[in-house]
């Protein structure tokens, strides 16, 4: 009679069992924890910066390796027990979001004293800094246009495709940034429109439509992305517009709530130091440190007309950036 | 697949008395709320850590409903319909030609034909994106056909792709329904004269119309759930859905759980009105149900059926595997995108990068093999308790419980995965698996589960109860009869759920990206990673990989099992 319910019970035993079995090993490497950094990509630059700061201290880091949005979503999630001490960003604005909602804490590096960009009262630093421009295939396009504006051309309709704002960050960037430099911005982005570009994914999609020639090029394409294709020998080439640009600072910081508080102040200091900025470089970002040399092989800084843009104003328009844009740009 | 209560009212009244009632009744009562226990703990408690979360907003429902919302709760009712209706075709032109071929039975096409659910539902729509791009492999293939390019770029393209991404939800149940008509029913009715159009319209829809509408049922809570191919094709396509909407309120800045949570409170109210309607529906047509061991064989269809049959499978398997996973494995081999398919441009070298690269894709494939096969085994005895504790010890309590193993089928994944860290982050709990490797496994169990349960159970319930009748007026003990003749019966159902979450979990994106614990890198998330900023080559060449370690892992316990079944037939 007993003998079914004994079974039931053995198998939820069992399964308890499994379920334990899977948890010991990582429980086990997790005790010793020493370091805990959340990262927005690109992969291989967070993966190098840890690898050669825990060769440099012995400090044990766990690194945490997704996008923005979802280190973002991750760290709300946590905020009744936050996990993190160090977070690694790509987009300005997010660390003058997680600023305003009280997650982080001052801190002031030697190295911080070089960094180009800087929030307000030490809270974040760029360690690194991206830019955005025209990125073309240049298997079909001889003569690419040197302006926003030239792109507005019969001769590339339907053959413009930027990242869509409502997936990639760095598109709202660049729409905020031209809005706010740019007279009748708004325009622009209509014409586009009339010219049959179209907002298509996140920037992966948007490239990879240019690399394998289903488009001519990318408006708005991540540039140190167009440069670690090109090194691989991807057909590909990139132009600064001569109206200027958004360049977006990755910042770094530390969480109000670090429990290893030591490191994550070494860690901060080292990625701003030559050792960590030579990382950036190789990963043909800009480096956020001051005289630092780019990557021989990308346009550095000093060649790059850059906006200043208002990061607080361009948060608040978020939201009415993306569905003005994606309408006019299907 | 049929809602637990339907079928759950017609068994209780024929068994219950069967089994005795007076000795240890206590410690027999004692199973029920332990399997209640753990499962509201498994599904109850995060899906709740949710829903708190959208509660205190009662006063933001209103500005919920904007015109963006309401179009995108549109186009996701027009999705799931879409790809439900394509879905049932497709899975009933798939189960027709398996059954005219006659190898509706073969655990190996069985295993086969689950293959374009396996692949990664973004990689797939990647996939079809190069064949159909106006540069695209297909240009190269058959440049006449260039003019599909344009009209592929629409809704219907997506339907196209969820639908053949979905199908095989739906292909078990559909191979039953047509089996048990081709066997059963046709033949009488054929034998009788009916005409063509009588026989469609009273013998092979009414057989196969409860079973076809659950499953398409299935197919269609999936469809508005999904957010991978949403995401990666709807968005060239400007087509919002509302599991986009929800995913980008908790990706973007700012980031707002509550609204996130409200709007899948809408998601949920659609898929509990489907479920309804479906238990209503159920309930009202109750159909003698095959009883599974059937000795009859219809007449192998003519030679002209079975070549139509061929070439519709042919189709489809074209369609659904040879495109998408044709077009990931040229892309594979190229040594750079940009230069297209052209001999000189192939190589091994991004499948080389795999194994070396300091085995950061290895190590990936390993994570992801174990704890894959942990979700299985451990999907696999839940499934196996409760579904045991729904067939022998019905009760409300039991009943409860079902429906919420099932729940997860009707929560986005994204949402659980939230729910999941938001209840096993908190810092009241004594044990926490959050953080570790076993979060990953418990989120599989957890997302997967139902899958492996609609196998098991509806295995355990086409069972007649004379099988043990038969075994104990034999003086068979029960734990005997269990191991030695309900187990071997039940053995297809629960190879067919573990393959099921084996598969999904070597593939599954959303629970790795939100709960992997640092350092830790899973096939899913080093494929994303390598797509959204890498060489897509690099993401193309892992995902074969992946795909060809699964089948040929699957293969082999299909093969196993058949053996150990036959060997069994023999002792």
């Amino acid at each position: 009679m007993n003998q079914r319910s004994k079974a039931i019970a053995a198998a939820a035993a069992g399964l308890l069992g499994v379920l334990a079995l899977a948890a010991y090993p990582a429980a086990a490497s997790a005790s010793g924890g020493t370091l805990v950094v959340y990262s927005a990509g690109p992969a291989g630059l967070a993966n190098q910066l840890v690898a050669a700061f825990e060769q440099r201290t012995g400090i044990q880091v766990q690194l945490f390796q997704s996008t923005t949005g979802k280190v973002l979503g991750r760290l709300q999630a946590e905020k009744s027990n936050p996990h993190a001490d160090v977070v690694m960003l790509a987009d300005w604005s997010a660390g003058d979001a997680l600023q305003q909602e009280g997650m982080l804490q001052p801190f002031h590096p030697t190295n911080g004293q070089r960094a180009i960009w800087k929030g307000a009262q030490g809270m974040y630093y760029a360690y690194s800094a991206s830019a955005l421009g025209i990125t073309y295939n240049t298997n079909l396009v001889k003569d690419p246009p040197q302006t926003w504006l030239a792109a507005l051309n019969p001769q590339w309709d339907g053959k413009i495709v930027m990242p869509d704002p409502a997936q990639s960050g760095s598109a709202v960037d660049f729409v905020g940034g031209y809005l706010q430099t740019q007279v009748l911005g708004m325009y622009y982005f209509k014409d586009l429109g009339k010219y049959g570009a179209v907002v298509q994914g996140a920037n992966a999609e948007a490239l990879n439509q240019v690399i394998t020639g289903a488009k001519d090029m990318v408006l708005a394409g991540v540039d140190y992305m167009a440069y670690a294709d090109i090194a691989k020998g991807e057909p590909l080439g990139i132009v600064y517009p001569k109206e200027g640009t958004v360049v977006n600072p990755r910042p770094v910081m530390i969480l109000k709530s670090a429990h290893n508080l030591a490191n994550a102040r070494l860690f901060e200091d080292f990625v701003l130091s030559d050792a960590g900025q030579a990382i950036v470089a190789k990963n043909y970002l800009l480096p956020g440190a001051q005289g630092y040399p780019a990557d021989p092989r990308r346009v550095p800084l000093s060649g790059i007309h850059a906006w200043t843009v208002n990061w607080a104003d361009l948060a608040q328009h978020k939201a009415s950036y993306i569905t003005s844009i994606d309408s006019a740009l299907q | 697949m049929t809602a637990p209560s339907s079928s759950l009212a017609s068994r209780r009244g024929a068994l219950y008395p069967s089994h005795g009632t007076s000795a240890g009744a206590l410690l027999r009562s004692l199973p029920q709320p332990a399997l209640l226990l753990i499962f509201l703990i498994l599904m109850g408690a995060p899906v709740l850590a949710v829903l708190a979360q959208a509660a205190p907003l009662w006063d933001r429902w209103a500005a919920l409903f904007t015109p963006e919302m309401l179009q995108a709760l549109r186009n996701t009712l027009v999705l799931g319909l879409l790809v439900s209706l394509l879905s049932a075709a497709l899975a009933f032109l798939t189960a027709w030609a398996m059954s005219a071929l006659g190898i509706a039975q073969n655990p190996l096409a069985r295993t086969l034909s689950l293959v374009p659910f396996m692949g990664p539902p973004y990689l797939m729509s990647m996939g079809w994106i190069m064949f159909m791009d106006p540069n695209g492999y297909m240009s190269h293939l058959a440049p006449a056909l260039a003019g599909l390019s344009g009209p592929f770029f629409s809704l219907w393209g997506l339907v196209l792709i969820m639908a053949l991404h979905l199908f095989p939800i739906s292909l078990i149940a559909m191979l039953q329904a047509i089996e048990t008509v081709r066997i059963r029913y046709d033949p009488p009715a054929r034998a009788h004269g009916a005409t063509l159009s009588y026989r469609i319209l009273r013998v092979w829809l009414p057989v196969m119309a409860p079973g076809l509408l659950g499953a398409t049922m299935l197919v269609f809570v999936k469809t508005i759930g999904e957010f991978g191919a949403p995401l990666v094709f709807g968005s060239m396509v400007q087509f919002p859905v509302l599991t986009t909407a929800i995913y980008l309120k908790m990706t973007n800045w700012p980031i707002d759980f509550g609204a996130a949570a409200q709007l899948s409170t809408l998601l949920l109210l659609v898929v509990f009105l489907v479920w309804y309607g479906n238990d209503l529906y159920q309930r009202r047509t109750r159909l003698v149900q095959d009883s599974g061991t059937s000795a009859h064989r219809a007449a192998p269809p003519s030679l002209a059926v079975r070549y139509l049959a061929a070439l519709g499978l042919g189709g489809i398997g074209l369609l659904s595997l040879a495109i998408p996973m044709g077009s990931l494995l040229v892309t594979s081999l190229l040594r750079i995108e940009g230069d297209g398919a052209v001999l000189r441009n192939l190589s091994l070298a991004h499948y080389a990068a795999i194994f070396a690269a300091g085995g950061v894709a290895g190590q990936a494939l390993l994570s992801s093999l174990r704890l894959a096969l942990l979700a299985a085994t451990a999907a696999l005895l839940l499934s196996l308790a409760l579904a045991v504790a729904a067939r022998f010890l019905p009760s409300r309590l039991v009943h409860w419980t079902e429906w919420l193993g099932l729940l997860p089928n009707a929560i986005p994944d994204v949402l659980l995965a939230i729910g999941l860290i938001l209840f096993w982050n908190a810092r009241w709990l004594p044990f926490t698996p959050y953080d570790t490797s076993g979060m990953l496994a418990v989120g599989f169990v957890i997302v997967l589960f139902p899958f492996c349960f609609t196998y098991v159970r509806t295995a355990l319930f086409r069972l007649p109860a004379t099988t043990w009748d038969a075994a104990r007026v034999h003086q068979g003990g029960r734990l005997t009869i269990a191991r030695r003749i309900v187990l071997p019966l039940l053995a297809p159902g629960m190879v067919a759920g573990w393959t099921m979450v084996f598969a999904v979990a070597m593939r599954d994106l959303v629970v790795p990206m939100l709960l992997s614990p640092p350092n830790s890198t899973l096939v899913s998330t080093y494929i994303y990673g390598q797509y959204l900023q890498g060489s897509l080559p690099d993401a193309a060449a892992l995902a074969v990989v992946t795909l060809l370690v699964t089948v040929v892992l699957l293969a082999a316990v299909q093969w196993w099992s058949l053996r150990s079944r036959s060997r069994g037939a023999m002792l």
